[in-house]
């Protein structure tokens, strides 16, 4: 009966969903430039399909520039880049879409960007992009618990208000979290861990953690929905894709624990040695500008833009309501490679995609 | 001639055997390829849930979050990697193609789904995870490189097949050749055999039964030529017994073969000897007697044994005599009714002409010598055969005594004007058969009454 409701709520959100990217794509059709028909961009994102779809769609009615989208994890974007690069490969990638900004801290680092100082930064907040121009914060997001209710109710637990009671025994197989190796979301909730128990203590916090954990997906989002599905009780991801769920029609709550939590600044870049560098910086500046950001309303995300232009999504929740920690992106890119060692050895989990 | 051409009997049975392997071969071909058909597609249905299986494990992400297009690089990957594998779908709960069917080359036009009926095995692995069906995967696996391979395969069948008939047809002519050819040098020699010729050796080398056969026609061809050998042998010195025969028929014998040598007579120990100078009487010689003395006492002989040797050439001439005249003569000394009865030893059978045909009243020519030997009883005898009356008959109607006849008959038997042909009836020979009038006569074979003299059966003498 649970799972005949989800199905009927899922299939009305795909029905509002289409209609408003048929609405985006019909007030951006009058702006469509023909004669460019034949260019194509090949944008990896680490938003969830649909959704990136609709920014593409969107994209293409704008400019005319044809998109191609894939959705893989943040982890094995970057690994592919690094594989590209390390075997002397021409890219096949144009621009990377999406994901926490220390995967794109990194990959400024280890050169694998282009420099590109959008017109549109002039909008955004200096923190939530690099300096150098080689990556760009599109959203931001903090993390969030996904709960679902009667899950909770059925094994005799109150909604779990800090990181601490996720630990309770009786939600043993109950929790999922992204894999910290594979994914943006899970590195992000390792790190956020780690700036506020400390390193040790978050990676013991995480190595109780595991006993609870039923599995580590590889998307980011994935446990929300795992939730909703009532295959678990408790999730840790991003509170956007959380409230998206909601939306959707599944039984989740969002809560944010009471210690602080970390967030993310979804980054845009364009991979280094593009043959398509004028459509990728067309992409940039399109997801950069209000316009593009304005979309993640229009189609009832509740990412928060960068661009300050941008409106808010209804049932966002802004930074300034919850107990957000000064996260520190580059801290986060600079201990990556210890810290997913250390959670790998606490943990046992080779992890990663 | 118009003769109809026929195979060979060997090249029928070599050919016969060619096709019967060519049958066998084809049919354990034919169930072989259908086996290895069954076991290729079930091996590539397995491979094919194996595939599906892995893509199903690593599709659960991707289906149960909508993200499709991520697992498009991989299916990419995977169809690459195997050139069998034409399409590969991940379809959600509700079946519906999620990510784009993915074709080989991307040629979409060149095979639809419906146009690979038969030609692709076809799987589908569920999409299962956290106790729930999310979506599956379906594969379909081209079997048209099985089916080049198989038609490859066919072909080569074929094409064994068809040389193997061209080679066997090949083997069995030169086998059949090579049986024939033997035979048929054995039938041209035997065809030779058959007319006589027995100096041509045979001469078939082959260590197969062909060259037995060969062996034993030869061994038969020098067989034959040893008899024949033998046999001209012995007609050229017969040799016999006078109380079968009886002297005027041997002489006969001599005579017609133009013999030269000297006939040698024996009786009691005593030996005399009738010399031929090409088949004429010239000498005799008996105890102190020579010339026709010495002849006319060998017609008185009942009995005594002959041999004919070449060896024993005349030397001197004693007898002149024409030879009718000379065997009348002799033949008038016999007064002798046992000698008779060699010749003549029934009454009742018919004297005849030597041929057959002829009137006996046509075989004296008035210029004959024998018109003026004949005395008129013998030439009165004579004018009565007509190979009708017995001897019997002839007395009477000569008004005599059948006995007072039979000189006459034996003296015209003697000289060769009538023949009396008891060929059958030699059993009575040398036996008194009894000259009674009321004695019913000798059976005959032939005609009941003719039986010839037997002087043809000299060659079988001492047989």
């Amino acid at each position: 009966m649970r799972m005949k409701n989800i199905r009927h709520l899922k299939r009305i959100s795909r029905v509002s969903r289409i209609c408003i990217v048929l609405l985006i794509l019909v007030s951006c059709s009058g702006q469509h430039v023909t004669g460019t028909s034949q260019r194509s961009l090949v944008v990896r994102t680490a938003l969830m399909e649909p959704e990136a779809m609709v920014y593409a769609r969107a994209f293409e009615n704008r400019t005319g520039i044809k998109v191609e989208v894939v959705r893989q994890s943040t982890g094995v974007m970057l690994s592919f880049l690094k594989f590209e690069r390390n075997n002397a490969v021409d890219t096949t990638i144009d621009v990377l879409f999406g994901g926490p900004a220390d995967a794109y801290v990194i990959g400024a680092r280890e050169g694998l960007f282009e420099k590109y100082i959008s017109p549109e930064r002039a909008n955004i907040a200096r923190d939530h992009m690099d300096k150098d121009g080689c990556w760009s914060g599109v959203y931001l997001g903090s993390i969030g618990f996904a709960v679902n209710p009667k899950r909770l109710k059925e094994l005799g637990l109150s909604t779990p208000a800090c990181w601490d009671d996720l630990l309770s025994p009786k939600l043993r197989g109950e929790i999922s979290m992204a894999n910290p190796v594979s994914s943006g979301t899970g590195y992000t909730i390792l790190a956020t861990l780690a700036q506020i128990m400390g390193k040790d203590q978050a990676l013991e916090y995480l190595k109780a953690l595991d006993s609870n954990t039923l599995d580590y997906t590889g998307s980011g989002a994935m446990p929300g929905k795992l939730v909703g599905l009532g295959q678990i009780a408790v999730g840790i991801l991003f509170s956007h894709d959380v409230l998206a769920f909601r939306q959707q029609g599944y039984d989740i709550d969002l809560v944010f624990p009471k210690e602080g939590t970390g967030f993310e600044i979804g980054g845009i870049a364009i991979v280094k040695g593009t043959k398509k560098l004028d459509e990728a910086k067309r992409f940039v500046d399109f997801m950069l500008s209000a316009e593009g950001q304005n979309l993640y309303a229009a189609m009832g995300e509740f990412r928060l833009p960068t661009n300050r232009l941008a409106t808010i999504p209804p049932g966002a929740v802004p930074f300034s309501k919850i107990n957000v920690i000064e996260y520190d992106v580059t801290w986060a890119a600079v201990h990556k490679e210890d810290l997913l060692e250390e959670w790998m050895s606490a943990t046992g989990d080779a992890g990663g995609e | 001639m118009n003769r109809r051409f026929r195979f060979p009997i060997y090249f029928k049975i070599s050919s016969a055997i060619f096709l019967v392997i060519l049958v066998v071969v084809s049919g354990m071909s034919y169930v072989t390829l259908k086996r290895t058909a069954h076991e290729y597609k079930q091996q590539v249905k397995e491979t094919g849930n194996l595939i599906a299986g892995m893509i199903a494990d690593y599709s659960i992400e991707p289906v149960i979050m909508d993200n499709y297009s991520s697992l498009r690089p991989v299916l990419t990957d995977i169809l690459a990697s195997n050139e069998d594998i034409v399409l590969i779908e991940v379809l959600d709960d509700e079946g519906v193609p999620r990510v784009d069917a993915v074709w080989q080359d991307n040629d979409r036009t060149k095979d639809s789904p419906d146009n690979l009926t038969g030609k692709v095995v076809e799987v589908m692995s569920p999409i299962i995870a956290y106790s729930r069906t999310w979506g599956h995967v379906r594969v379909v696996c081209s079997l048209n490189g099985f089916y080049r391979a198989i038609a490859s395969a066919r072909l080569s069948v074929i094409g064994i097949a068809v040389a193997s008939c061209g080679l066997g047809l090949l083997m069995a002519s030169l086998l059949s050749r090579a049986i024939l050819t033997p035979i048929r040098n054995l039938v041209n020699h035997a065809r030779l055999l058959s007319k006589g010729d027995l100096d041509t050796p045979i001469n078939v080398q082959s260590s197969d039964e062909i060259g037995f056969l060969a062996i034993t026609l030869e061994g038969m061809r020098v067989g034959l030529r040893r008899f024949l050998s033998s046999v001209a042998r012995r007609a050229m010195s017969f040799e016999g017994d006078l109380h079968l025969f009886g002297l005027p028929a041997v002489l006969s014998l001599a005579r017609t073969g133009r013999r030269t040598g000297g006939l040698v007579l024996e009786r009691f120990g005593e030996v005399g000897v009738v010399y031929f100078q090409d088949g004429e009487v010239v000498d005799a010689a008996f105890q102190d007697r020579s010339g026709k003395n010495a002849l006319y006492e060998f017609f008185r002989w009942r009995e005594g044994i002959f041999k004919f040797s070449p060896g024993l050439v005349p030397t001197r001439i004693t007898i002149d005599t024409d030879w009718p005249a000379l065997i009348l003569e002799g033949a008038r000394q016999v007064n002798d009714m046992v000698i008779f009865k060699h010749v003549i030893h029934s009454p009742g059978l018919i004297p005849l002409s030597p041929r057959w045909n002829d009137r006996i009243g046509d075989l004296l020519d008035p210029n004959d010598t024998l018109e003026y030997l004949l005395d008129n009883e013998e030439k009165e005898a004579l004018s009565y055969v007509d190979g009708a009356r017995s001897i019997r008959e002839i007395s009477r109607l000569m008004g005599k005594d059948v006995f007072q006849i039979y000189p006459h008959i034996y003296r015209l038997v003697a000289v060769g004007l009538v023949q009396i042909d008891e060929y059958e009836s030699s059993q009575g020979h040398g036996k008194d058969s009894g000259l009674d009038e009321d004695r019913p006569p000798k059976k005959a074979v032939d005609s009941g009454k003719i039986i010839q003299f037997p002087m043809h059966r000299v060659g079988d003498v001492g047989r």
